[in-house]
């Protein structure tokens, strides 16, 4: 009874820090994290055995169909971009062609959709930060989990600036400053203030399960949530992928697609 | 319990990957849109080349002494993992291969399921590997 009050007393202590913590900085998305933080490889001994190659559970039947089982809720704003885009696509349909997006140059598709790919992935654990090496595009995910804040004013990049803390046995990761080139959605360009949370955590010893809640005030009505679920394959490794090798496939700056069938 | 639970939910997503795999190329690099799905086209011929190369393989399949067609497939990380190597299918193979052709009529299309010279049946997602348990 003792030792459940000095838990408790604990716990709320360290709510209470983790409060007063983020609200000095400001960033209520990111409290001082509690707990074991994974700062040595001992520590690392008793986080959930995330280390592992994954791919995205598809098809019928699977938990997500490997897609995001829910649809966003735009602002007007986002809704017209949408729809503008639609109207674009229709129209390249109607003289007999085909629409595109940016990844058939093989530009990447940036956070969120780096993590829709048909692709594994593979998550590393090391003191102080999670690495994800992402198959397709051959992107790499860098996770700081070493305490540190974001950069005050980052560069915008394809996958952002990401930092995680562990509450438990789920890795709660934060990610801002994503380049306009990320793909929210195809059609839908996000603002700068989009930010991403993602709570990674093992719903069984070989399923990663990765629950995303998207909000930018810019374009979403009301955060974006979807969860996806990741086979674990531990007889795979991640394979080369260069876009560039041999890629025939193109789409201009009107977002027509082409294919180059000659040898 | 947990163990059976974890099994359960295992078969689910092997039973997932096979039925499923064939949606995939729907999100890959680039829009499937250009190809027309609605036609399964059968194709016999003589393998000229096969490009073993990311982000797509290509067939480049000679159907005439002047005809060649290239065909679109996924990408060799995708098939090494469902059963395909570099040598499924060799330059000088006789293959019969069912494509989805270009809607723009040229000689090209994307991969749906070849013969090989032996008689076997190869498609781009059928024989997907269940997932494996983890080392302990």
């Amino acid at each position: 009874m003792v030792m459940r009050d000095f838990v408790r007393g604990a716990c709320l202590l360290g709510s209470v820090l983790a409060f007063a913590l983020s609200a000095g900085s400001g960033d209520a998305a990111t409290p001082a994290a509690a707990g074991n933080q994974g700062q040595s490889w001992d520590a690392i001994k008793t986080l959930p055995a995330f280390t592992g190659v994954y791919e995205l559970a598809r098809g019928r039947g699977a938990p997500t169909d490997g897609r995001r089982d829910t649809h966003a809720v735009y602002t007007p704003a986002g809704a017209a971009q949408l729809k503008a885009y639609q109207a674009t696509q229709a129209a390249i349909r109607a003289k007999g062609g085909t629409d595109d997006k940016q990844t058939a140059n093989c530009l990447p598709p940036g956070m969120p959709q780096i993590m829709d790919q048909p692709y594994p992935i593979e998550v590393l654990l090391t003191p102080g930060k999670v690495t994800l090496i992402q198959e397709a595009y051959m992107q790499v995910r860098h996770i700081y989990t070493d305490g540190r804040p974001h950069p005050e004013d980052p560069d915008l990049t394809f996958n952002g600036d990401s930092i995680g803390h562990w509450e438990g046995d789920t890795l709660v990761i934060d990610t801002v400053g994503l380049a306009p080139e990320s793909i929210l959605e195809d059609g839908v360009q996000h603002s700068e203030k989009m930010r991403i949370v993602e709570r990674w955590r093992l719903s069984d010893p070989n399923v990663l399960e990765i629950r995303t809640r998207i909000e930018d005030p810019g374009v979403l009505a009301q955060p974006w949530e979807y969860v996806g679920r990741y086979a674990r394959h531990a007889d795979w490794h991640i394979a080369e992928y260069i876009c560039e090798q041999n890629n025939r496939n193109s789409v201009n700056e009107k977002g027509e697609a082409g294919i180059r069938i000659t040898q | 319990m947990q163990i059976q639970w974890t099994k359960a939910t295992l078969i689910g997503l092997a039973a997932a990957a096979l039925a499923g795999a064939a949606a995939a190329p729907a999100l890959a690099h680039h829009s499937f849109a250009m190809f027309d799905n609605t036609i399964d086209k059968t194709l016999t011929g003589t393998v000229k080349k096969f490009d073993w190369t990311n982000p797509h393989t290509f067939i480049w399949l000679d159907t005439s002494a002047t005809e060649t067609w290239a065909i679109e497939g996924m990408s060799p990380n995708f098939l090494a993992r469902r059963g395909w190597s570099k040598r499924t299918i060799n330059p000088g193979d006789k293959i019969s291969v069912t494509l989805h052709p270009l809607k723009d009529g040229s000689k090209g299309g994307s991969f749906m399921r070849l013969t090989l010279p032996n008689g076997q049946t190869m498609s781009m997602s059928g024989q997907a590997q269940p997932a494996q348990p983890a080392p302990n």
